[in-house]
This record gives C-alpha cells, structure tokens and sequence, in this order.
C-alpha cells in the first residue's frame, strides 16, 4: 500500500525545514529522533520535549525557537507518514532520498525507525476510538452464608468489577454479580467470542 | 431437650400474644388469616421494581382492609375480645412462618414446637397443613429474595476487525465490542483489546473452576 512519493510533494515549509535539518549536528540528531519516534500517536497537545528541554536544545543547537520547532514538525510528520504507510527501513530510505535530505540525517532516521518501528506499529495498531474500553478486571468470590430473611445458607456467588476507561470522561466502573449459573452462561458466551477470534487466526 | 424450638430459646411477643387468644378463635376465621398470611409472604419482595411496588401496595391494602372486616364480625358476637384481634393474629401467624422459614425446620418439628406451645389442635393442623405444602416454594422464594449487586441482563458482543485508522494504515487487529446491560438497566458498550479479553474469559473460568472445587469441599456441602 505504500504511495510513490510521500515526502516530496509537500509545502516548502517542509523542505525549509529539511535544510534546518540538514545543518544539524549528525552526532546530536539521532537522540532528538529516537525522543520523537516515541512520541507518535500520543495526543497532539502533548509536548515532545518539555519547556525546559526546548530552551536547552535551542542552546545546544544553535537555533531560534521557530526554526526547533520547525524541525520538530518535520521529523514527527516523516514519522507519522512512516508508520502510516508501515515502510520499512530501506522504503523509508528510498523515500527520503527523494528529497533534499543529507545522506547522513536519511541514515539516522532509518536507524531510529528501524529500531522502534515494530513497538511503534504495535501501539498504534491497539490505538482506539471507542469512547469506553475495559481496562481492568476485578473478582472476589465468596459463599453466602445467611441472610436476614434466613439462616444457613451455603451459596457460592462471585462479584466482577469491569473497570472502563474513558479517554474524555472519568473512567466508570461496572459491578455485576454472578451465581454459578449465572457465570456458566457468561461463560458459554465468551467461548463463543473465542471460536469466532479462532477462526479468524 | 438438646434441640431448640424454631421459634428461639425465647418464644417471641409476638407469637406469645396470640396464645390467650387462640383458644376463643373460630377455625374459619384462623384459616381466613392463615391464607391472608400466606399471600403476603408470597408477594413481600426485597427488591421491588416500581410495578412490583405498587402490586405489593395493593395486596397489603386488601389485607388490611380484610383484616378490619373480619376482626368486627368476631368482635360482634364476642366484645371479650380485642378490637385488633385479627391484627394480632396475623402478626403471631405470620412471625410463625417466617421464623420456620428462615429456620428451614422440618414438618415433624414444626408441629412438635408448636404443641409445645399449647395451640389448639385445629390451629395447629392448619398451619401444618400450609407449611407441609408451600415449604418448599416459600424457602426458595426467600432464598432468591436477597440484596444483591447488579446483575448480567443482555449481554451483546461483535467481534471487528480493524482494516486502517488515522494512525496507520494497514492494523487488521481484530477487537471485540461488547454491550452490557445489567438488571437495574445500566446500559454500557465498550470495546475490549485481545490482550484483556484474554484476561476476562481467564479470570470467568478461574471463578468457575473454583465454584467447582467448593462444591467438592464435603465439609461445605452446598445447598442446591
């Protein structure tokens, strides 16, 4: 699936920002690199480098504030076009020397993609969208002894607490209470959803 | 004697209050209350929806008002008696069973316990004859009449698979989406990774297995 040319026919933005890219120390970039490729798919209002690290960079760089967060953008945008499309290293090499990038910056992000490229993919594979996701699950089962309209009493009954996480809400909790028939049923249901997940491996 | 009476080491006020009476009482009458009696232990329900609510409001209504009728027909022909009579009555059959009931006492032992009580033998009979034979269906129904948390109602699954998002362009992962509903319908549908649905169907058939084990434990033998 992966298209022609998915750099090059970008804003001159881009390529302005490619020649900042191209004037940074070699030995220096790879570290900023392997800081973005981390960051991909985290929420856009997060930042990559804190306030603190930023003014550092700029220091140790050599760069105004707009020309590293210029840099920044170009480098997450490669990125996320990378795992986009899933290139492999050598594609994304391809792909990069269709640009004015150097050969030693084309050297390091095919490097730091190479190794975080399956720990990426995977993460942004398992990114979802549903509102609420089941988190965690939580048991205690316990045997009824009595109760207030009767005495001696042995019924075993488990109490399951589904912990769903919401990304814009607080996260909820369901608490739902099974006897042994109960749960029997819940089960059969389950192994249902198993026959179907084994038939698609 | 090593057994105690199902009524307890001290025979309730309850039950106590209707001794004096019980010997003045016409058979038809104490049947006529034993029945009100009956279906109000039938009907009483700890966690009522609002229809049950209103039903039980009624039958306790038509209880009430039964029990006024009949209690000024005694009344008339015997003014010895206590206007409430009928109230008390019902209050001493009704402590009577449900203590029976919760006790689970056998038939043999509910006669037994309560000619110790010196009831008239008519009385007695038929409340035998209720207990032999609404026992069994009146400790299940108070055995399933219980608080408890909510419960699995619906339970909708669909298993996706994902083709591409806005992240990446080929996942084809496979999700499950599941709606649940439960009995005080709450209704939530939220997806579930592979990883942690692998996690809930271990964690079910982990609770299973040890229902199972308990059920073989002889010194916890379990009530079907």
């Amino acid at each position: 699936m992966s298209a022609t040319d998915i750099f090059t026919t970008t804003s001159s933005k881009f390529n302005d920002s490619l020649v900042l890219i191209n004037k940074l120390d070699s030995s220096k970039f790879p570290r900023i690199l392997s800081r973005i490729v981390q960051k991909i798919g985290c929420d856009k209002s997060e930042r990559i480098f804190s306030q603190v690290e930023e003014e550092q960079l700029q220091g140790v760089l050599g760069l105004a504030a707009y020309e590293l967060k210029a840099i920044i953008e170009a480098c997450s945008f490669i990125f996320e076009q990378t795992a986009y499309y899933s290139l492999s290293g050598n594609s994304l090499i391809a792909q990069l020397q269709k640009t004015t990038l150097q050969n030693d910056k084309i050297t390091a992000f095919q490097s730091v993609w190479t190794e975080n490229a399956e720990s990426t993919l995977q993460q942004l594979r398992s990114k979802s969208v549903a509102p609420l996701v089941l988190g965690d699950i939580g048991w205690r089962f316990h045997l009824q002894m009595s109760q207030s309209s009767m005495s001696k009493i042995k019924q075993p009954s488990a109490i399951f607490e589904f912990d769903l996480k919401s990304d814009s809400k607080k996260d909820e909790k369901m608490v739902l209470e099974f006897n042994k028939e109960q749960l029997q049923d819940f089960f059969l249901q389950l192994e249902l959803v198993q026959a179907k997940l084994d038939s698609l491996a | 004697m090593d057994r105690i009476s199902f009524l307890g080491y001290n025979i309730p006020i309850e039950v106590k209050n209707i001794l004096p009476l019980a010997q003045k009482l016409e058979q038809a009458f104490t049947r006529h209350i034993v029945a009100l009696v009956v279906s109000y232990l039938k009907s009483k329900k700890i966690d009522q929806n609002q229809q049950e609510y209103e039903k039980f409001n009624q039958i306790t209504r038509d209880i009430h008002d039964k029990l006024n009728i009949s209690s000024s027909n005694i009344v008339e022909k015997d003014n010895t008696l206590d206007s409430n009579v009928s109230s008390i009555v019902f209050t001493g059959i009704y402590y009577i069973l449900k203590l029976a009931i919760k006790t689970k006492v056998t038939v043999e032992y509910f006669q037994t316990d309560l000619n110790e009580l010196k009831l008239p033998a008519p009385f007695i009979a038929d409340l035998q004859n209720v207990y032999t034979k609404l026992r069994k269906e009146l400790i299940e129904k108070v055995q399933n009449d219980k608080i408890l948390f909510p419960q699995l109602e619906t339970f909708k699954w669909r298993v996706d698979v994902i083709i591409s998002s806005s992240f990446t362009s080929r996942v084809l992962n496979p999700v499950i989406l599941m709606e649940i509903t439960d009995t005080k319908g709450k209704e939530r549908t939220f997806e579930v990774s592979l990883d942690t649905f692998h996690k809930l169907r271990y964690n079910v058939s982990k609770v299973l297995k040890d229902m199972e084990d308990l059920d073989q434990l002889p010194i916890l033998k379990i009530d079907k």
